[in-house]
């Protein structure tokens, strides 16, 4: 075992305090952040997590959470369609034995997995 | 009690509120002169009313529909007449919630209050040397540390009013921890208004519109975080839910059909000299109800519905108008515009 503590780990919590604090989100990607939560809320979206995106510094946010069935194709045209700034969508079932909740991850500011910036 | 079932304190309530409440401010009395008090209370202030005159408006109010009797203030644990007001209350099957400064007295006194109380909300603005400061207090953190021993060995439910300011906003994760650890219900998060006191100590600490955004984003990750212990409410209202939804601020078009005065107007304030007031402390007197050391608050409620209360609507409908605008901030406390527009003398009715 290593002499040094393990460090504990940063909540996502943390880490989106962190981004907002010191991360490069521009105004614009802090609206479109609100208007997604804002939407979310609406839609009913629980478990939102938002976690900091982008390298070597982060300015985009990966924003997850679950939504029920009927609530996705609501939420896709209602709130997702109106976000001019999104980097990547994706959603897609639980499954067995929660086939009526989705899973939904939205990328804003940076894009996808390369974590290279959309400049819109 | 489920989460579904906790009750909103008032200040969040926007529009016809689920419960109707009537919220009082029976003294200005305080033992602390807070820099951000929206209502100047302090410990040389004066103004206060009898328990009788209270007394009268809540059986009024109960008359009239309203379902919640909030106790502000001043500080309400030192007003004489509060245990009698809050019996009166319950004995009329209303609900009761006290809104205090957190400087307790020993546990005695929430024994007794246990009985009375459904709820009590305690004021808390962050880690100890910002709550102090904002306190003008050294010893008002530990003085409230001290005291959630005694409320939760009285077994009173509790949630904490958080004033968010441009310097304490980064201290949010801090503050929804120290409530979910203390056992508070509802961690319920309201922007600085520029009122009373607050207007000349904190002219420059209300949160600037890229920080509301913030915690907008940052309050929702809260709750979805604690949604098992507590309940995270931020007093903020996104511009396009009130473009879909005017009937939250009571700028709905269509004539209200309903008859029962807590159905048409969720909020009324009861101000310490006797005033009443639709939904928020501050309101202009040219749209109040009455002044009850004047007249019965029932007795006034038919001309106010008749001519006063349309006018408090068309301000209503001029204030939703303006936060809808395209250029209006994303997000707005629309208690504070409101009591701000109902001031202007452009206004006049």
């Amino acid at each position: 075992m290593s002499e040094k503590e393990a460090k504990p780990q940063e909540s996502a919590e943390e880490a989106l305090m962190k981004e907002l604090r010191f991360g490069g989100i521009d105004k614009e990607n802090l609206k479109e952040l609100v208007r997604i939560v804002a939407g979310i809320q609406k839609a009913g979206l629980k478990k939102f997590k938002a976690f900091p995106k982008g390298t070597p510094v982060p300015d985009g946010l990966r924003v997850t959470g679950a939504i029920d069935a009927g609530e996705v194709n609501r939420f896709l045209s209602d709130v997702l369609l109106k976000t001019p700034r999104l980097g990547g969508v994706v959603v897609f079932p639980y499954g067995i034995p929660w086939p009526e909740i989705f899973r939904v991850n939205i990328d804003i500011g940076a894009t996808g997995e390369t974590g290279s910036v959309n400049r819109f | 009690m489920g989460n579904s079932d906790w009750l909103p304190f008032p200040g969040g309530a926007s529009g016809p509120a689920r419960r109707a409440i009537l919220q009082i401010h029976p003294s200005l009395r305080c033992n602390l002169s807070c820099a951000h008090c929206y209502s100047s209370s302090g410990p040389m202030a004066r103004t206060e009313l009898d328990a009788a005159t209270v007394c009268k408006v809540i059986s009024d109010a109960a008359a009239m529909g309203y379902q919640v009797v909030s106790a502000s203030g001043g500080e309400p644990l030192m007003y004489g007449g509060l245990n009698e007001v809050l019996a009166h209350a319950r004995s009329l099957g209303l609900r009761t919630t006290v809104t205090t400064n957190g400087l307790f007295t020993g546990r005695g006194r929430f024994d007794r209050l246990c009985k009375l109380v459904d709820v009590l909300a305690i004021s808390f603005d962050g880690p100890p040397q910002i709550h102090n400061e904002i306190r003008g207090s050294a010893h008002a953190f530990e003085q409230l540390e001290a005291g959630l021993e005694n409320v939760r060995k009285a077994g009173i439910q509790f949630g904490f009013i958080h004033t968010l300011t441009q310097g304490n906003w980064e201290h949010l994760l801090w503050v929804a921890e120290f409530a979910a650890k203390n056992g508070a219900r509802l961690l319920q998060i309201h922007p600085l208004e520029l009122n009373g006191r607050a207007g000349s100590q904190m002219a420059g600490d209300a949160c600037e519109d890229d920080v509301l955004a913030k915690v907008y984003v940052l309050a929702f990750a809260l709750a979805s975080r604690y949604s098992d212990a507590m309940k995270v409410q931020l007093d903020l209202l996104y511009r396009d839910h009130l473009r879909e939804e005017p009937g939250l601020v009571y700028a709905e078009e269509a004539e209200n059909n309903q008859t029962t005065p807590a159905n048409v107007l969720g909020l009324l304030v009861l101000e310490p000299d006797g005033t009443v007031v639709p939904v928020s402390y501050g309101f202009s007197r040219r749209y109040k109800l009455c002044n009850v050391k004047e007249q019965r608050l029932v007795d006034a409620w038919p001309h106010y519905f008749a001519k006063g209360y349309r006018q408090f609507r068309a301000l209503c409908r001029r204030v939703w108008d303006e936060l809808c605008t395209p250029d209006a901030p994303l997000l707005s406390n629309w208690h504070e515009v409101i009591v701000a527009r109902s001031h202007r003398t452009a206004e006049k009715t």
